[in-house]
């Protein structure tokens, strides 16, 4: 691209103020790393991008820029919220109203950028938006994040995409398939250079390589996988420019981890070691990813001033408003939790402007990328052929006894059981079925949409429920999931030891009182927790299923 | 590069020059940018300088216009679980006709709720808008926005933000101990740390494994003060040591530590253990369900077959000198091919690649017969022998 070319990039303001699921994008394919943003490299030093004049140059006076309007048609008589509904239905998306008017718009009076930064970072196992309860309500998500990607893609943004890692939260088998469909996910989505984060770590280092060596997206530079070496870092090529990426997990986070398999160097020695390295590439950016927490990404961007964009985890569920600088003029940039924010940062030729930042949530108003559904029907293929078995989820006896199913309970609480029966509690199991992919076969789900599971470790209990076929009287979330499992006591009441009755029948019994309240509802949010029941309120909720 | 951006940000900062800010904050982004900041000095107050009062272009008819002089604050140190923080942000009515406060949402309502302004706010009148904040997070950090929903038909919308630090009142680090490889012939000993932040003298007692229906006798656990050079910020500090002896089966690790503490708020504490045993010999690779020791491909199209690589992975003093025949296959239908070996320090790595070709006649090795196909694999190695892998397929269509 030549120089002429690099400065008549139009500034047209793209209206992304409610940046809707785009009808337009499915035929698009996300470029590739080498056919982004034109030519693979500055050929004249002067083409470099001056973001701004040299500090001594900076102006005294600058216009003060002006507060953006929001971009909604008004009218006089209605509200804010409303009107911004309308506008929405109006353009077709009204789904993403709700999610607009929440969250805010994103890009305004953004121009074309001549490069898009697309940073992303802790998914924490987060594949879906965060909870499942009311979608519409949630963030995050693979097929939000690829609309995302698409978007900018079909705007002709260039844009490079990196992740810090961290993109699996617990251990074991189905952690394992999270993560190989994470990976495919982001090598589909394009993403240009991904790191390891602590938790990733704690997968044994041969599903790590199984991911790695499948992928050319990976990057670490302090640490070895089964003495593999990974990419100490990568320079891609996009919009005229070229960026320098590399990634440490922090030494905090090192001590953290017991896998013998992973061989680290503190995060200051591999930066050390491969700093010259990659300044050595000349290039016009250079990005760390740094899966290690603030206070250490903070000292690392201080003592390596040679990175111009630092990308860290930690912080706070939701990454801050506006970036963050280190006095070295690094911009710091925080990425949040479980996926449910990408940052973008813009890079302008632009003396005034060279840089612009923005949180996008990924909420409704991004529709579902039909090639990531593509993955997650695959992700759910993979836990339905493994089973509980094959996912290493051994039923473990329960403390209190053996399952005996809701309609066990029918015969004697026949008042109790169809008020059950009226409730959402009754058609849980059924619900996972409905879904889109259907997700009776994974354990996070089935955990609370079934009984005789534990809700929050996601294994099944000895006589809990199995499957629909095997195991129909365990299906929905049934009485037993707050009662205790009931076997010993049906039995009891079949036989004729009062005494052994009086006792289990205490055992059974949820008396709401002041004493037991607070027990009673840490049960209920072993299910209607945070993520998966962020409206949760007991008073709101228990009239409903009260008998 | 690092110059431009740094003056990037100097620009801005010269857009407002009686702006004060924390050393680290700047607003890049233009959508945030600032016509006059009046905030409240932030190092007194805790609160950031936020967009401030917009001015709508005045119309016929008498408008409402909503101001603001400080969108964000921080709440500073705040301890896990406390109740009852409170900030009152002042909304302005600089307009010619009456602002209402519509309504309100923040992004967590569980621990972030709101008092909105009960009356309309006259022309020339302000009121506040209250937000509290409950202490509920295993994050450090805390950061929450409301959307405000005003009359303003300039700026219908307001973002306040709130931000704290939190300080646990006992943190569990790691939350949940993994051990990530466990070799069934060697002993393995993993830590997990506990700090208490508010007290000098932290105990545990009654500490011991819960898992049903009873702990491996090959596990121990045992507990030792933590250095005061290693507390940090912390007041005092217990590490908890878990210990595999050699002889568990291969599989999973599913264990619970259940302890007791002196501290008041966190008196029971449980941390979930989790951990795989293997051999020194594993396999790696999409579709193996290592507990069963299976690749597991399911149903496969007679018409389009299926491929799949895998991974022998290889440790200890087995790999030296380690010769494998060509694998053996249960139907003949499996086609099975060993790769070049990839020594590297501590492990081998063999390639296996597994196909099903197109055209393959149907049957059924699901196991519900009992029947499973299988790949063997002689070696040279004594101890070793043969090694087997069951495959779970059934070809259709």
């Amino acid at each position: 691209m030549s120089k002429t070319a690099l400065v008549s990039v139009p500034l047209v303001a793209i209206s992304f103020l409610a940046f809707s699921g785009c009808p337009d994008l499915s035929s698009r394919s996300p470029q590739s790393v080498a056919e982004r943003g034109g030519p693979q490299r500055h050929e004249e030093p002067e083409t470099k991008l001056a973001l701004k004049p040299p500090l001594a140059d900076a102006p005294t006076r600058t216009p003060k820029p002006k507060q953006p309007k929001a971009k909604v048609p008004q009218t006089a008589s209605k509200p804010a919220a409303r009107t911004v509904r309308e506008a929405a239905e109006k353009e077709g998306w009204a789904d993403a109203t709700d999610a607009v008017s929440k969250n805010g718009a994103i890009f305004e009076s953004w121009p074309k950028p001549k490069l898009a930064l697309v940073l992303t970072g802790e998914q924490m196992g987060y594949i879906e938006p965060c909870g499942c309860a009311g979608l519409t309500n949630q963030k995050g998500g693979l097929r939000r994040r690829h609309t995302l990607l698409k978007k900018l893609a079909s705007e002709g943004w260039p844009t490079v995409a990196l992740d810090v890692g961290g993109l699996i939260q617990r251990f074991g088998r189905q952690t394992v398939i999270k993560y190989q469909t994470t990976v495919d996910a982001l090598k589909t989505m394009d993403y240009a250079a991904v790191g390891f984060g602590r938790d990733d770590l704690k997968l044994p280092a041969g599903e790590l390589l199984s991911a790695a060596l499948n992928v050319n997206i990976f990057v670490a530079a302090n640490l070895k996988v089964l003495d593999f070496e990974i990419a100490r870092f990568r320079v891609i090529e996009a919009g005229g420019m070229k960026v320098g990426v590399t990634a440490i997990v922090g030494d905090t986070f090192q001590e953290q981890l017991n896998n013998p398999e992973i061989q680290f160097t503190p995060a200051r020695q591999g930066l050390a070691e491969v700093l010259p390295e990659l300044k050595a590439q000349k290039c016009d950016l250079l990005v760390l990813l740094s899966h290690a927490t603030p206070k250490e990404s903070r000292e690392l961007a201080g003592q390596f001033a040679d990175f111009d964009v630092v990308v860290t985890v930690g912080g706070a569920d939701e990454p801050p408003h506006q970036a963050t600088r280190q006095g070295s003029g690094t911009v710091l940039v925080e990425v949040g939790h479980k996926g449910m924010y990408a940052v973008v940062l813009g890079l302008y030729d632009d003396k005034k402007q060279p840089l612009r930042y923005q949180r996008v949530p990924l909420d409704a108003r991004f529709k579902d990328s039909p090639q990531m559904d593509q993955l997650l029907v695959s992700y759910q293929d993979q836990l339905q052929q493994l089973g509980w078995s094959g996912l290493g989820l051994t039923p473990a006896a329960h403390s209190r006894g053996k399952f005996a199913g809701s309609q066990a309970c029918r015969d004697c609480h026949a008042t109790e059981f169809s008020i059950w029966e009226d409730t959402p509690h009754s058609h849980a199991t059924d619900t996972l079925e409905h879904l889109s992919p259907p997700r009776q076969y994974d354990p996070e789900c089935v955990s609370c949409h079934s009984t005789g599971w534990n809700p929050q470790e996601y294994f099944p209990y000895a006589t809990g429920f199995d499957s629909v076929k095997a195991t129909p009287l365990l299906v929905g979330n049934g009485c037993e999931n707050c009662h205790g499992p009931g076997a010993a006591h049906v039995a009891a009441e079949n036989g004729g030891d009062s005494r052994l009755q009086s006792r289990l029948r205490g055992e059974m019994r949820l008396t709401l009182n002041k004493e037991t309240r607070e027990t009673i509802i840490q049960g209920c949010m072993e299910c209607h927790d945070l993520d998966n029941s962020p409206d949760f309120s007991f008073d709101a909720y228990w009239p409903q299923i009260e008998h | 590069m690092k110059a431009a951006l740094l003056a990037g940000v100097l620009v801005l900062v010269a857009v407002g020059a009686t702006v004060l800010f924390a050393a680290w904050q700047l607003d890049l982004f233009a959508g945030h940018a600032v016509d006059e900041l009046r905030g409240d000095d932030p190092e007194t107050s805790g609160a950031a300088p936020g967009p401030a009062a917009v001015k709508g272009p005045q119309g016929v008819q008498p408008q409402p216009i909503v101001a603001v002089d400080v969108t964000e604050y921080d709440f500073g140190q705040a301890r896990n679980h406390a109740k009852g923080f409170r900030h009152a942000f002042v909304f302005r009515n600089e307009g010619s006709a009456p602002l209402e406060i519509r309504d309100a949402e923040a992004s967590c309502t569980k621990c972030t709720s709101f008092e909105l302004p009960k009356a309309p706010i006259p022309p020339g009148g302000s009121a506040e808008l209250i937000v509290k904040w409950d202490v509920e997070t295993l994050s450090d950090t805390f950061r929450q926005s409301i959307k405000v929903f005003t009359t303003d038909k300039q700026r219908p919308q307001v973002e306040l933000v709130i931000t704290g630090k939190v300080q646990q009142v006992l943190r569990v680090v790691p939350a949940e101990l993994v051990l990530s490889k466990v070799l069934a012939t060697t002993q393995s000993e993993a830590k997990v740390r506990l700090l208490a932040y508010f007290s000098d003298n932290l105990e545990v007692s009654d500490l011991k494994l819960a898992s049903p229906p009873k702990p491996s006798k090959l596990f121990e656990l045992r507990q030792a003060a933590v250095p005061p050079a290693e507390l940090g910020d912390a007041r005092s500090g217990v590490d908890i040591f878990f210990t595999v002896k050699p002889g568990l089966p291969t599989g999973a690790i599913r264990e619970k530590i259940r302890l007791k503490t002196n501290l008041s708020e966190e008196r029971h504490v449980e941390i979930a253990i989790r951990g795989r045993v293997t051999s020194d010999i594993s396999v790696i690779g999409q579709g193996w369900a290592e507990d069963s020791g299976t690749l597991i491909l399911g149903s496969v199209s007679r018409q389009k077959g299926i491929h799949r690589t895998l991974n022998l992975l290889v440790r200890g003093p087995h790999q030296e000198g380690l010769a494998l025949e060509p694998p053996q296959t249960d139907p003949d239908s499996l086609q099975v091919t060993l790769g070049e070996a990839v020594m590297s320090g501590q492990v081998t790595r063999i390639p296996l690649t597994i196909d099903i070709p197109p055209g393959s006649p149907p049957l059924n090795r699901m196991g519900g017969d009992g029947r499973l196909g299988q790949i063997i694999i002689s070696t040279n190695s004594r101890e070793l022998g043969k090694i087997i892998l069951h495959v779970q397929f059934a070809i259709e269509g």
